[in-house]
């Protein structure tokens, strides 16, 4: 007797959940291995890394542009940042060294993508809870104003990280100077994505090009959510939106005509 | 069932290719144990990434159904920072598995004590050899696919391997390629030379090997043979 239609479609999306999570677990036993903090390095280390800016800020005897406390002012530019770097590294990785995996089936490069990002995100709340609990703790952060529109912020610096990893780690799969170039392409975004200052202090003419840095509209739409006496009128969610389906789409348009082509297959080697 | 219609694979410009494969058609019916004699360096292993369709040919089409095996031995996927029995439990959960089964399975069958539970880095390349080959056999696929397959140094183990593909050899089929002729012997039905860029059928694998001799050896062009 044949099963309902419905039910083996649950059967399968509980089969391709418990593939995704078997591809996680091994991408977290394989890449944290060897040391006694094992996963816990995905949080310690963004969250050093942004210690680390804010002691240098402090050490300078800068204060935030806006009034709120300087460690929770950069805080919220560089988690969404480091969030957005380290998923872009991550999907770049996790192709080239699962390679081999999809020969022994049935995981397929978009398994293996989404359980990349699926990891990176859990990482991404873990180190958001971390940072903003620190945070609070040193400062007393006095709340979040918006939490929705912060956590949207968030998301679309996920997102664009996630549509841009997609695309760098096509493109390394083609050639290995696209591997090497792509954190010399990124190093700009450091500067020029509103980790360190704000859009009402930038002039116009700098505006008019960083409207077209999709991560400087998502760190400003979380510190819109963040704080109650901030509000970006420069920021806007079509940006980001347009550039993760953009850039997306054109990493499928390219992953199509690579596998088509001689010598490669459903994944080229 | 696994068909290849006039496959070409070259390397170089189309203006002056270097043959891999040129115009190679086979069609593999369920349970046909196919044997290909082929020399190192003649295209065994392109051949089998053709036929599991992990690249694609220059001309001609491939057409898979069925459960077709990973190649036989294959442990590029194992993790070298895993234990083997946290690789072959990765292995079995993908595959939607028993986990406890796969890897009890491939325990008993590998035999390499307690090295099972130490990472696959600390192996000796004859204990991983056997991890990969107790591997492959231990999981039920239509077709099983061997590109020259790891031979075990251990002849107890070897006996093991042959004895385990025989069984799985009632129920399914194979494309074994081999530059060895006793393994074709042993397990192949239909036989064929792959040398010169091209494929050759032959009746038996005495004929495979005497023909893959006079291709090779005495250097006769292989129109001539035909």
């Amino acid at each position: 007797m044949r099963e309902p239609q419905h039910t083996s479609l649950i059967i399968g999306l509980m089969n391709w959940l418990t593939m995704i999570r078997a591809l996680m677990e091994r991408d977290i036993a394989t890449r944290f291995s060897g040391g006694s903090l094992g996963h816990a390095w995905a949080v310690i280390i963004p969250v050093s890394w942004i210690l680390a800016i804010t002691l240098f800020f402090r050490w300078l005897g800068r204060d935030a542009p806006i009034p709120v406390s300087l460690p929770v002012f950069l805080a919220t530019g560089m988690l969404p940042y480091l969030v957005f770097r380290q998923i872009i590294t991550s999907m770049m990785r996790a192709l080239k060294s699962n390679r081999h995996l999809v020969t022994l089936g049935p995981a397929q490069p978009e398994d293996i993508f989404t359980a990349t990002a699926a990891l990176e995100l859990i990482n991404a709340a873990m180190t958001a809870a971390v940072v903003l609990c620190a945070a609070a703790l040193w400062t007393g952060l006095p709340g979040i104003h918006d939490p929705l529109t912060a956590v949207w912020g968030f998301a679309l610096a996920c997102g664009f990280g996630i549509a841009l990893g997609r695309f760098a780690a096509i493109l390394a799969l083609i050639s290995d100077s696209a591997m090497r170039l792509t954190p010399i392409v990124l190093r700009p975004f450091f500067w020029l994505s509103g980790i360190f200052f704000v859009a009402a202090e930038v002039p116009q003419w700098a505006l008019a090009w960083l409207w077209y840095n999709p991560l400087f509209h998502a760190i400003e739409i979380m510190r819109s959510g963040f704080f109650l006496n901030y509000q970006s009128l420069f920021a806007t969610s079509f940006v980001p939106i347009i550039a993760i389906a953009t850039i997306y789409m054109a990493s499928r348009i390219i992953q199509a005509y690579v596998s088509l082509q001689p010598g490669r297959g459903v994944l080229p080697a | 069932m696994i068909s290849l219609i006039n496959v070409t694979r070259y390397h170089g410009p189309p203006s002056d290719p270097r043959f891999v494969l040129n115009d190679v058609s086979l069609r593999v019916e369920p349970m046909d144990r196919i044997g290909i004699l082929a020399p190192s360096g003649s295209g065994k292993s392109t051949l089998a990434r053709i036929i599991s369709g992990h690249e694609r040919p220059d001309a001609g089409h491939v057409i898979q159904r069925g459960h077709l095996s990973w190649p036989m031995g294959f442990s590029a996927a194992l993790h070298p920072a895993l234990k083997v029995a946290d690789n072959i439990a990765t292995v079995a959960t993908l595959r939607n598995m028993d986990p406890y089964e796969l890897v009890t399975k491939v325990e008993d069958f590998a035999q390499i004590g307690a090295s099972f539970f130490r990472p696959l880095s600390e192996l000796a390349p004859g204990e991983r050899s056997q991890v990969a080959l107790a591997l492959s056999l231990s999981v039920v696929f239509d077709i099983y696919l061997a590109d020259d397959m790891n031979v075990s140094a251990n002849p107890a183990f070897r006996e093991k391997c042959d004895a385990a593909l025989m069984d799985r050899l009632a129920s399914a089929g194979l494309i074994m390629m081999s530059r060895h002729p006793r393994m074709l012997k042993a397990f192949a039905t239909r036989f064929f030379v792959l040398a010169h860029a091209g494929l050759i059928e032959c009746e038996t694998a005495a004929q495979a090997e005497d023909i893959l001799n006079l291709l090779i050896h005495e250097d006769v062009p292989p129109h001539a043979i035909a």
